[in-house]
């Protein structure tokens, strides 16, 4: 793997705000607005994707207090919460990052887009194309539980089984 | 959007203006487009939805397959939807955001949230953007970089970096680097989460008194630094956590709860109130703050040239 600025920055300790096992919060080197926090999973990931589930949950969830402690201690009147996935969505580097972006009004900073016109036809095939992939998300990858926990479980499970058949096995032979 | 002649604005209103909060929390989903789209009552292109969450695509689109995941429950902004919700709506979120990558070749994503007004949130639901991205495509969502002065981040840091950490917990700092401030930081709250009731009916009758004191208690480690603009600061310092909780609220037009703004100024009071009685003349804001703040104070004087003006005319906003 190629060297990650950011793996870089996580392990120099680079404007650390908060870092726990599973994200390091820093404060962007060039900030956009007064106020622009980075979240960072610890692990090098380049896009969402190749988060779990349960992963993305625990982030945002932190993301939201991080948003809520970015409007009350440095004033903001709202903040924005941006993920750029891809180089396409304006990702300019190759580790994930969530932007945290305090925003005050007639602060310079525009993420308004112009709406753009699609026809009802149009609207109608992506709604078909989307719902197509769509149907089967609902189950979501859970925490595991801790590793060693499983592989005790595992064996325990096998020697009941083994026990049970020589019992049966046993059984058997006594039969005839 | 329904729109409204003067007379029909003025006597809304009025019955606004007479509403409890809870009725107007109820008015504000009867309101609501979206909690309307969610119920079947308007029309839309329901993508995906679920128990929890609806994604439909919006009708004013940044990109073609742009999505807007909504919670099932009306909530105005992202802080206050309860936390096993929020994790599920960015769970879906992803699993959107990769359906549309295969569903459109898009080339990228974009996960999008305005919390406020401020930040261009539009409707008083709490909503997600999910916007597919191709290259070449003429959409600005770029963010755009500054550069800042070291001192001015430090500047920031110092007020965000306890916030965060309030909210999150020590993360796995407490264990590594500093074991002995977690445990001072814990004991005083503990200790005051029970005087904190009796502290905020006082901290009603006391305000002036109180911003008095929070203004000397900032006054007091100010000056150590620079001369001229110092002087300023504090004031500015000392008015800017009252306006900023007024224009949030005005800001989001949300029904923050305002018991927990008020109980967070009790703390903050309380806080600086035991700490004063404990030490009179250290005057710090908070324990976890102080060997922080003497770095701070050490660079700056090495450095000299602070804009302590620019900063914190940004960070009040002009205000």
């Amino acid at each position: 793997m190629a060297k990650c600025e950011f793996c870089d920055l996580i392990k120099g300790k680079m404007n650390k705000i908060y870092e726990d096992d599973l994200i390091y919060v820093m404060l962007a080197p060039k900030p956009s607005a007064i106020g622009h926090v980075l979240v960072l999973p610890k692990k090098h990931i380049m896009i969402i994707e190749q988060l779990q589930d349960y992963e993305v949950g625990e982030i945002f969830e932190k993301v939201n207090k991080i948003s809520t402690a970015v409007f009350e201690s440095l004033g903001a009147q709202g903040t924005n919460i941006i993920v750029q996935n891809g180089v396409a969505a304006g990702q300019s580097h190759s580790h994930m990052m969530i932007h945290v972006i305090a925003r005050r009004e007639n602060d310079g900073l525009d993420f308004n887009w112009q709406p753009k016109q699609l026809s009802e036809e149009e609207m109608s095939t992506i709604e078909l194309k989307l719902k197509e992939f769509t149907k089967n998300i609902g189950a979501f990858e859970e925490k595991p539980p801790a590793p060693v926990e499983m592989e005790k479980k595992v064996e325990t499970i096998k020697e009941d089984k083994d026990s049970a058949e020589n019992y049966l096995i046993k059984q058997l032979e006594r039969i005839p | 959007m329904v729109e409204m002649n003067t007379a029909q604005a003025d006597e809304l209103k009025e019955k606004l203006a007479q509403m409890s909060p809870e009725e107007l929390r109820e008015f504000q989903k009867k309101q609501c487009v979206f909690c309307q789209i969610i119920g079947g009552r308007v029309a839309s292109k329901k993508v995906y939805s679920d128990d929890k969450c609806t994604a439909i695509l919006d009708i004013n689109p940044a990109n073609p397959g742009h999505i807007v995941l909504l919670p099932n429950e009306h909530y105005s902004i992202m802080p206050l939807v309860p936390p096993e919700i929020l994790q599920h709506l960015f769970k879906v979120a992803k699993a959107l955001a990769h359906a549309s990558l295969k569903a459109l070749e898009a080339q990228g994503t974009n996960i999008f949230v305005a919390n406020g007004i401020a930040a261009g949130q539009k409707a008083q639901h709490f909503m997600l953007h999910i916007i597919p991205r191709k290259e070449g495509d003429d959409l600005k969502l770029n963010i755009p970089e500054r550069a800042v002065k070291d001192s001015d981040l430090k500047q920031i840091m110092d007020r965000l970096k306890p916030a965060v950490l309030k909210s999150l917990g020590a993360g796995t700092e407490g264990k590594e680097e500093k074991p002995e401030e977690k445990k001072e930081e814990a004991q005083p709250e503990e200790t005051k989460e029970e005087p904190q009731k009796k502290e905020e009916e006082k901290a009603e009758e006391e305000n002036e008194v109180e911003e008095i004191k929070e203004a000397l208690g900032e006054e007091e480690e100010a000056p150590k630094v620079v001369d001229v603009e110092e002087t300023e600061e504090p004031e500015e310092k000392e008015e800017a956590p009252v306006d900023i909780e007024d224009e949030v609220k005005a800001a989001l037009g949300a029904s923050k709860p305002e018991k927990k703004s008020k109980k967070k100024k009790a703390k903050k009071k309380s806080k600086k109130k035991a700490k004063k009685k404990e030490e009179p003349e250290e005057k710090e804001e908070q324990p976890e703050e102080e060997p922080e703040k003497e770095e701070q104070q050490e660079e700056k004087e090495e450095g000299g040239d602070v804009t302590l003006d620019d900063i914190s005319g940004l960070l009040t906003g002009g205000m």
